[in-house]
């Protein structure tokens, strides 16, 4: 019984190892096997990359958005103390 | 025992780092590994803020609700803790992420680390200030409606976008 369980712990661990790597690793492989050079990759991803990097309309437009839910939500939570305080102030 | 021990095993198996790069040119792994970290981020949160509304309408309506909101208090600290160490590790995880990428960056990563770190600001004032004003503050602005939307909607546009 004991040499079962001490089996049964030695498969599951080592199923749990073998899978996760050889499917990284398979992928791995198809990305070698389409023959991609570096250098083409390297000047296709700076190529995609101009839409949204920082300066571009898009990208200036999400910032500012970002900013601006920021600062609305900090002004909301200072007005929302606020009114909750100025009752109390005024019943003294 | 041996239960124990099989299912430590299980997780340290499982939990060993495998090789899977979010800068790898396979489209799939670079999703995959964002919608993993989705995931973890609705296992963090989504208990933590249903037992949150369940305990406020519990006190809300009283009765039967507010006896078994008391039963579910004592798993409160628990989900806490675990709402806090889960996203304590997304966000280094992620700007070690973003660190590694910096050459990468676009207007979505910065927004997103924008909002990831007033979150996590805010959450770690509310839970080691001691003054009760700032406490107050962040509480409210941790639980802000619109931040989270917002982190939400950059979250899943950093995935979308990132294999470009």
């Amino acid at each position: 019984m004991i040499k079962l369980n001490q089996l049964y712990i030695f498969l599951v661990s080592f199923l749990a190892i073998t899978i996760p790597v050889s499917y990284s690793l398979e992928d791995l492989e198809d990305d070698e096997r389409e023959g991609f050079g570096v250098m083409e990759r390297e000047r296709e991803r700076e190529h995609d990359d101009e839409g949204l990097s920082i300066g571009s309309d898009a990208g200036n437009l999400i910032l500012l958005v970002t900013i601006g839910a920021i600062i609305a939500s900090v002004g909301f939570t200072g007005f929302k103390i606020l009114r909750t305080k100025r009752p109390a102030v005024s019943k003294k | 025992m041996n239960k124990i021990l099989l299912i430590a095993l299980f997780l340290s198996a499982v939990l060993i780092p495998f090789p899977a790069f979010a800068d790898d040119d396979s489209e799939d792994i670079t999703k995959n590994l964002g919608w993993i970290a989705i995931g973890c981020g609705v296992v963090a949160n989504l208990p933590f803020v249903l037992l949150n509304k369940y305990r406020r309408y519990a006190v809300s309506a009283g009765g039967q609700s507010l006896q078994t909101a008391r039963k579910i208090g004592i798993v409160f600290k628990p989900i806490l803790n675990f709402h806090i160490m889960m996203n304590s590790i997304g966000y280094f995880a992620g700007i070690t992420h973003g660190m590694l990428l910096s050459r990468h960056l676009d207007s979505i990563s910065l927004s997103l680390v924008i909002t990831m770190t007033l979150l996590m600001g805010s959450g770690l004032m509310l839970k080691y200030s001691s003054s009760r004003h700032v406490k107050l503050f962040q509480r409210l602005l941790h639980g802000q409606f619109g931040l989270v939307i917002l982190l939400i909607t950059l979250v899943i546009l950093h995935v979308l976008t990132a294999d470009d």
